[in-house]
């Protein structure tokens, strides 16, 4: 084999290398920086006159307290419920039961995701059972959960599992597949073996395609454990929204809505900069 | 001079939902070692399936394909490609991308990373060290996927359209490197490309392909004196070796239009 690459010569032609030098920064962008701008602030003000208007009128007594409150009495509720303590504890206990749920569930499902994604044999061998549990809307495993499990924190995790791992496991499943073949070729032309190509291609190349995935899942998780609470609970937001309505508090139901989702909008928030942190190279679609 | 690839009697056809497409028809063409070839040839004659058979990517429907007096029967990595469609790996620095190949031969970190350098140098890529592909031009992509084969080593290298996504200024720098290369490492080159006067440039020989199916459709070996200057491009040998073989494109060109 001839190798060239201690000849000094090639490192020297450089000096002969009339490349035109590339701006990487263009003056359009920052004008279009001030246009989102300001299309933030007409979401903001567009968000602000739907509670003015929505106070005004419940103000002005055209709709009973009853049916709708005026964000005002939702607001006063939301801090006297936050100074003693049980607004937090309502929002703690749901995000912890959708946090350990879907914990399990993703730490299962993606590993498992990738094997079956990667080795159609596998995939094969569970395709009748995912095709089974796949159509089943979480919220049917709510009444075997509860007979299983009772109504405590373990039925609240596994209703939530049972929620999060089909659809875990297929965006997996999905997300390896999807991996650009031509990447993979590119890799076995370098001589990469088969499991150098699973850490150094597929691994990494469907990132950003499972991360997508878990975060839609994860929105499913909040829809599993507020129906779940809604059912049987003694504390977390959908038991909150569900008491509210026992004692005819409609601030209260109010409240407990705003506060999913914010919830929701936050750890969604949380989630969008974890995924700049963690997959930089994401290219945009 | 021996044989390095031998294609015999290779034939290629794809099963797609219109039916059956012939991409390739009895190619026989043999690749000496230390060769420049270049192959010309219509959008859609087979050029590129015809790398993916020597890479070993896919299987011929009939015939046969050796790489140094070996039947090809699977993917290897004895012939490096420079995939028209760059094929960086999106979640590697340029850096990362160039010591891939050298990763691989199990290279030490310090000496990869000295090799990888060289190579930025080469393909003018300084200051993109740590830069993620979707950072970079078209063309500065394709830098990257030539210094990363280049940088692997290997005696065979089949770049496909690897100039395609260059300006003529940088085209015709990267022209000369490739030469300066060729001459300097004695690595077997084939090069698959659109353009007449780089593969006239470039080439020791030429081949033309017919419209699909590709077929052989005429060789020629290319003279000119090298180095092949200004000087050389406006000599009348040169125009006429390119006026013959542009008429031979062009016919093919129109088949290809026509069907
Ligand atoms: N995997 C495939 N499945 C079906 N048809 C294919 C496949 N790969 C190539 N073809 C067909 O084979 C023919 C030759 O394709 P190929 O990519 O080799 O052309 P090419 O000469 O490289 O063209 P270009 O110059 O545009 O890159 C085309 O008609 C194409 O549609
Ligand atoms: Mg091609």
């Amino acid at each position: 084999m001839t190798s060239f690459h201690n000849s000094p010569t090639l490192a020297n032609q450089k000096n002969t290398n009339n490349f035109p030098k590339r701006n990487q920064k263009s003056p359009p962008k920052r004008k279009k920086k001030k246009f989102t701008l300001s299309l933030k602030i007409v979401s903001i003000l567009s968000f602000l006159s739907f509670l003015a208007i929505w106070e005004i009128i419940t103000q002005m007594g055209f709709i009973p307290p009853l049916f709708l409150p005026a964000p005002s009495q939702v607001v006063v509720r939301g801090y006297q419920m936050l100074i003693d303590g049980e607004l937090i504890g309502h929002i703690f206990s749901s995000s912890r039961r959708v946090i350990v749920g879907f914990l399990i569930s993703a730490l299962a499902a993606v590993p498992f995701g990738i094997l079956l994604g990667s080795s159609k044999t596998l995939k094969a061998i569970f395709d009748p059972i995912i095709s089974i549990i796949r159509p089943l809307p979480s919220m049917a495993w709510i009444p075997l959960s509860l007979l299983w499990l009772g109504i405590g924190e373990e039925q609240k995790y596994a209703i939530v599992f049972m929620g999060s791992f089909a659809p875990a496991l297929l965006y997996t499943i999905d997300a390896t597949r999807s991996v650009n073949p031509i990447l993979i070729k590119a890799a076995r032309n370098f001589g990469a073996s088969n499991l150098t190509v699973m850490r150094e291609v597929i691994l990494p190349g469907s990132m950003p395609s499972i991360f997508a995935g878990l975060k839609v899942v994860l929105g499913l998780a909040w829809t599993t454990v507020i129906s779940a609470e809604l059912v049987a609970a003694n504390e977390g937001l959908g038991f909150l929204i569900m008491n509210g309505k026992e004692y005819f508090m409609t601030d209260v139901i109010i409240l407990g809505m705003a506060m999913i989702s914010l919830t929701v909008i936050i750890i969604d928030i949380v989630l969008n900069w974890v995924e700049k942190k963690i997959i930089p190279w994401r290219e945009e679609t | 001079m021996a044989a390095i690839i031998e294609v015999r009697n290779v034939s290629k056809s794809f099963e797609t939902k219109k039916g059956e497409v012939k991409a390739l028809e009895n190619i026989n063409l043999t690749v000496e070692k230390g060769e420049l070839l270049c192959i010309v040839g219509a959008s859609g004659s087979g050029k590129t399936t015809l790398f993916n058979l020597i890479a070993g990517f896919e299987q011929p429907t009939s015939g046969e394909i050796l790489l140094n007096n070996e039947v090809v029967t699977g993917i290897h990595s004895n012939a490096t490609m420079v995939f028209q469609q760059y094929a960086l790996f999106p979640w590697k620095t340029v850096l990362e991308n160039i010591e891939f190949g050298l990763k691989m031969k199990k290279i030490s970190k310090k000496k990869r990373r000295e090799i990888a350098d060289e190579y930025i140098k080469l393909v003018s890529l300084e200051g993109f060290e740590n830069s993620y592909p979707k950072e970079l031009s078209g063309g500065m992509k394709q830098r990257v996927s030539i210094a990363r084969a280049l940088a692997s080593d290997s005696d065979i290298l089949l770049m496909d359209e690897p100039f395609g996504a260059l300006d003529a200024m940088t085209r015709q720098i990267m022209q000369e490197q490739l030469v300066k290369i060729h001459e300097q490492s004695k690595k077997t080159i084939v090069f698959i490309t659109h353009s007449i006067d780089e593969a006239l440039l470039l080439s020791s020989r030429l081949i033309i392909f017919t419209s699909r199916p590709g077929r052989v459709k005429s060789e020629l070996i290319n003279h000119l004196p090298k180095p092949r200057t200004a000087d050389v491009q406006i000599s009348k040998e040169y125009l006429e070796l390119k006026s013959m073989t542009w008429e031979t494109v062009q016919q093919e060109v129109l088949n290809q239009i026509e069907s």
